[in-house]
């Protein structure tokens, strides 16, 4: 039997007195795996882990079926956006990604070729010769995907790829990971919200203080979910316009309006999250952030680590 | 799958190299090197001024205690402590260390970026002070001497703080420790001990001094300097042990992040 992309055995790292994994079994498949948890509930960790970035503390990981700690086959052959959007903050985004990929083995001009060739992959073709620092937030983060993606690694580790970037761009991120994917990379891509993942993928790993809470189809989360009517938090230029829109859309329960921002609550998310890409692209309106705290996966949380669910 | 030539140490030493250089350059830390630097040759407008006999007493001294003693470690621990950590302090090395280039490439190439600014400025600084205080009074091979101790000390400082910042996130601290307490104290201790400092060797390259006024048994101890050939042996030999094991410990070190509780 062929070997998983991914394989950890009783996988456990420790920061001192800190658990970040602990005694983690699992194999990722091929595809796409969403990596889902809130923050701190041990999503990074495993991905430093796979990334070869730090070694795990007790058990073992193999990526194709080696560790991949200080080991360049490893890296040859994936692709790490870490988490966090500060990095290189002197530099150009296209410098950043000629030194990575020159890293990676190549040589300048085709460093500079695969360069040009990422960011507008990620729809950034302008902005080769833009400092990091100068570029907004959504901006880097798809520049860092980029820099996962520009040597066409066999397995993408995404550390929150899609935090931070607007419906738009966000939508236009998960068509590029899936892309990637079928065209053959294996993705493991973490959030801490589930319908992110959810148009990524029905496979999903579910983290929870350091432990694997669950592992396979995204629709047993999902059932578990819907119980809860749900928030989402919309920052816009033109919240009352946006919520006029909204109104329209079945399931909304109420409607909240703050400085700069619109809070919609409903019981079929799904559907909100689904129109919003076409309102706001349609009706011309700027959205500059979106979230849904209760989307976080505290209420899966609840019952999976409360005995709510088997 | 991705179709480059597995990059083996030199093809990745190149851009790491040219990324440090323009790092270093474009950063604030050209512009404290370049301020300390100016110090000296500042002195030197002063000292100028002053007759042939004095002069050559403050010339010495400039080279001893603030060239060699102050401005040789404060610029290896400026480049050095920060060839590891400022990668990691920018949140750059989850991505530099996740490559299949060696990791000792990156120690290397900001090293060697490292290794040609300082010994650029401190050269420049040095032949700017001389220039301008109207040296040699203490006689030209002096003036040799002392660009040799300039020029075979720097590296070894470097190394030294180079190691420890692959060593400890306190390298800065470390350094300061090292550089203004431990030679300091060690370099004053009669007897052998004095022996183990880089401080000891960079003097001991300047040969004896021109200015009488220098007590050459307290600098050196009752043995006086090391000879030409082993000050330049024994830095030569700091400067590829400390090397060489910040790049071994380097290629197994992991830096955990900081902000880790668990993420």
């Amino acid at each position: 039997m062929s070997e998983p992309p991914i394989r950890a055995e009783r996988l456990s790292r420790f920061y001192g007195d800190v658990i970040g994994l602990m005694d983690v079994t699992i194999d990722v498949p091929p595809g796409i795996t969403g990596l889902l948890g809130k923050n701190g509930a041990g999503k990074s960790s495993f991905l430093r882990v796979a990334a070869g970035e730090i070694r795990p503390s007790q058990g073992h990981l193999t990526i194709f079926g080696t560790p991949p700690f200080a080991n360049a086959a490893v890296h040859r052959r994936t692709g790490y956006a870490p988490e966090g959007d500060r990095f290189f903050p002197e530099a150009r985004a296209g410098d950043f990604l000629v030194h990575l990929l020159r890293l990676s083995g190549y040589v300048r001009r085709e460093a500079r070729r695969r360069a040009a060739a990422a960011l507008e992959e990620v729809g950034l073709p302008t902005v080769f010769r833009k400092r990091l620092a100068a570029c907004s937030r959504g901006m880097r983060q798809r520049v860092k995907i980029a820099s996962a993606m520009a040597h066409d690694p066999d397995l993408l580790l995404l550390d929150e790829p899609l935090s931070g970037l607007d419906p738009l761009a966000r939508r236009e991120a998960q068509d590029l990971i899936r892309r990637r994917a079928e065209r053959g990379a294996t993705v493991l891509v973490s959030s801490h919200v589930l319908h992110e993942v959810e148009h990524l993928t029905r496979n999903i790993l579910l983290v929870n203080r350091g432990r694997i809470a669950a592992a396979g189809d995204v629709s047993e989360i999902r059932a578990l979910l819907s119980r809860f009517p749900r928030r989402i938090r919309i920052e816009c230029a033109d919240p009352k316009r946006l919520g006029a829109l909204l109104l329209a859309e079945e399931g909304l329960t109420a409607l909240r309006f703050e400085e700069g921002a619109l809070v919609a609550e409903t019981d079929a998310a799904d559907r909100v999250y689904a129109a919003l890409p076409g309102l706001v692209a349609g009706h011309g309106i700027e959205v500059t952030g979106i979230e849904s705290p209760d989307d976080r996966l505290e209420t899966v949380y609840d019952l999976l680590v409360g005995g709510g669910a088997e | 799958m991705s179709d480059a030539p597995r990059p083996g140490f030199l093809r990745a030493l190149a851009p790491c190299f040219t990324r440090a250089l323009h790092t270093f350059l474009a950063g604030r830390k050209a512009v404290v090197l370049v301020l300390i630097l100016a110090v000296p040759p500042l002195l030197a407008l002063p000292i100028s001024a002053r007759p042939e006999e004095t002069r050559s007493e403050a010339v010495v001294a400039v080279l001893v205690f603030l060239y060699l003693g102050f401005l040789l470690p404060v610029v290896g621990l400026l480049f050095g402590s920060g060839i590891v950590l400022d990668e990691l302090g920018s949140g750059a090395l989850p991505y530099l260390f996740t490559r299949p280039s060696p990791r000792s490439a990156l120690f290397f190439g900001k090293w060697a970026a490292a290794l040609l600014l300082g010994a650029a400025g401190l050269s420049a600084s040095l032949a700017g002070f001389l220039q301008l205080a109207k040296a040699p009074p203490p006689g030209e091979q002096f003036v040799r001497h002392a660009f040799l101790a300039v020029l075979a000390a720097y590296p070894a400082y470097l190394s030294l703080f180079a190691l420890l910042g692959a060593f400890t996130r306190w390298a800065l601290l470390g350094g300061f420790f090292y550089a203004f307490g431990l030679e300091g104290f060690l370099g004053t201790i009669p007897g052998m001990v004095r022996r183990i400092t880089v401080l000891f060797y960079a003097r001991s390259l300047l040969g004896e001094f021109p200015a009488k006024r220098f007590d050459v048994e307290f600098i050196f101890g009752p043995d006086g300097p090391a000879t030409r050939a082993t000050s330049l042996l024994v830095l030569g030999g700091a400067l590829v042990v400390f090397l060489a094991a910040g790049a071994v410990f380097l290629s197994f070190r992991q830096f955990t992040p900081r902000n880790t509780g668990r993420e």
